[in-house]
């Protein structure tokens, strides 16, 4: 699905350079649900704006279904990889309704035909759980949890076949969180996508992803499969972070690797 | 039975707006007692920051109606003047906040941040000001704590300024931590690093601290006796292990329930429809 060959970004800090990515290259097959962890400044967050063609890449090559993709992308190849924010408070036009905000990218991806707009937006909403009385409703008016499932329909009007999703649920209460990757998971399912999942919490990554990506300051740290990542790591920071995750049961405690 | 430093007793809390009174705490009853380590645990809404923001004074607009009383020392502290409470804040009580960052003031360096919080204990001079936060500095494994006191707010890792935060918080050596979500903005290694740092400097002075957390993670590393908040109404209290191991209230159970462990491959899921889960409202509500 998405091939990334040696990719590397600069930013450059008044005279500072900053490496955000080095040389960084992996594989990201249809159907994954493709964690990708690290601590803050490891190069996340980057790496999925650069997948989203928000920066552009200093080395190496990015190919989206065989295609090769640079930050300039035409209406067809940007509907295809959607975003979902982690602040679902700043990430909704406060002055726009649901409606108008979901049914922006229908028209602008000419999804559905102007007359069938509502009838889309009902049956979007409908996805992430919501009543179709929430249409007309401005975001103050709903809680975090509703704001990021009107996040999640908004990503899937364009019909994507990949969701970058950047700490969807940090923000979000526990039990909120629950709910929320549950529905994602389901989305999942049944629109068959594709997901890369940034996150730091690593109890999370183990419940959803099928693949992790350890990253540590620009660089690939550790990657395999989840349950071979967090049974057997093999880098000491992988460890180090495995160790540190704030666990609520004694068998979670025992499961950690041992430094 | 040891003598309680902290006691709220029938605590509750309204604010007044357009509509009439909107009503946040419901009878809060909490104690602690001198170094004991207690968190109060609730998900956003549950008025867990405002019972800090009432045992420091911090809430006196006009438009907030309190009642009840919050004994420290053996004085009812709730309606204290600005002025009475200013000799408590940071000497007796003091708090860490969530953002380390925002919570030291841009345009000053640490030490003079330093200062103004040295002279709640005595006038000490401004050279003797630093090099009393050097050594206390260098106390939390500062290596270089003469560079850290000259640099400003943003020149400081979140992890460095956390550590400079606790250690100005504990400085005047206070009888009661109040911690306001203190690791949640900070990764985890680190979030592990500054718990610890906690433990350790009010072990030392002996003192008491209120964790305010949703993270039950957290709650379980750090905290001895735990309460559950859920709408402005207490849900349940007990030991960490009562709480952690036989959860009394439907509440407490989908809280642990609902977080995702590290020892399965799936993610837990609860039905709204079970009578448990019902149940919770109508416990607040009635």
């Amino acid at each position: 699905m998405i091939k990334i060959k040696n990719i590397s970004k600069k930013f450059l800090v008044k005279k500072n350079i900053v490496q955000a990515l080095d040389n960084v290259s992996l594989e990201i097959e249809e159907n994954d649900c493709f964690a990708i962890v690290g601590e803050s400044g490891s190069g996340k967050t980057t790496l999925a704006n650069i997948l989203l063609g928000i920066y552009d890449y200093d080395n190496g090559e990015i190919f989206l279904e065989n295609k090769r993709i640079f930050s300039k992308r035409n209406l067809k190849m940007r509907k295809l990889i959607q975003f979902v924010q982690q602040n679902p408070m700043s990430t909704l036009n406060p002055k726009k309704t649901i409606f108008k905000t979901i049914a922006l990218p229908l028209k602008i991806h000419k999804i559905v035909s102007n007359d069938k707009i509502d009838e889309r937006v009902e049956e979007l909403l409908s996805y992430v759980g919501l009543d179709s009385e929430y249409i007309y409703r401005y975001p103050d008016t709903l809680s975090g949890g509703q704001k990021q499932r009107v996040a999640i329909a908004r990503a899937l009007a364009s019909e994507p076949k990949v969701l970058i999703l950047d700490e969807p649920t940090s923000a979000l209460d526990v039990i909120v969180q629950s709910k929320v990757l549950n529905l994602l998971l389901d989305i999942k399912e049944k629109l068959s996508l594709t997901y890369i999942f940034i996150t730091h919490d690593l109890s999370v990554v183990k419940n959803i992803a099928n693949k992790v990506l350890v990253m540590n300051k620009g660089k690939i740290d550790e990657f395999g499969q989840t349950q071979e990542v967090f049974s057997k790591p093999k880098s000491k920071y992988t460890k180090t972070l495995i160790r540190a995750i704030p666990t609520v049961t004694d068998k979670e405690d025992e499961i950690k690797p041992k430094l | 039975m040891s003598k309680k430093l902290l006691k709220i007793e029938d605590l509750e809390l309204s604010f007044k707006m357009y509509e009439g009174l909107s009503y946040v705490l419901k009878k809060i009853n909490l104690e602690l007692s001198k170094g004991e380590k207690v968190a109060l645990v609730g998900e956003s809404g549950s008025g867990k920051s405002v019972t800090t923001k009432l045992i420091l004074g911090l809430l006196n607009q006009k438009n907030v109606r309190k009642k009840g009383q919050i004994i420290f020392n053996d004085k009812n502290i709730l309606n204290l003047s600005q002025k009475e409470f200013k000799k408590i804040r940071g000497n007796d009580i003091s708090i860490i906040f969530q953002d380390p960052i925002a919570a030291l003031n841009p345009v000053f360096k640490i030490k003079d941040q330093f200062y103004e919080v040295n002279l709640n204990k005595k006038k000490f001079t401004k050279k003797d000001s630093f090099m009393r936060a050097a050594e206390a500095l260098k106390k939390v494994s500062i290596r270089d704590p003469e560079r850290v006191l000259e640099s400003y707010p943003f020149q400081l890792s979140g992890g460095l300024a956390q550590r400079v935060i606790i250690t100005m918080a504990m400085i005047n050596m206070p009888q009661l931590l109040l911690a306001d979500e203190p690791s949640t903005a900070l990764d985890v290694t680190i979030q592990n690093q500054a718990l610890d740092l906690m433990h350790d400097l009010t072990k030392e002075t002996n003192t008491a601290v209120l964790l305010i957390t949703h993270n039950m993670g957290v709650v379980r590393k750090f905290a001895e006796k735990v309460y559950v908040i859920y709408r402005g109404v207490i849900v349940e209290e007990g030991t960490k292990d009562q709480i952690f191991s036989k959860p009394g209230h439907p509440y407490t159970k989908a809280l642990l329930s609902a977080i995702p462990k590290l020892n399965s491959d799936q993610l837990p899921r609860f039905d709204e429809n079970t009578p448990d889960y019902a149940s919770i409202e109508k416990y607040v509500h009635s």
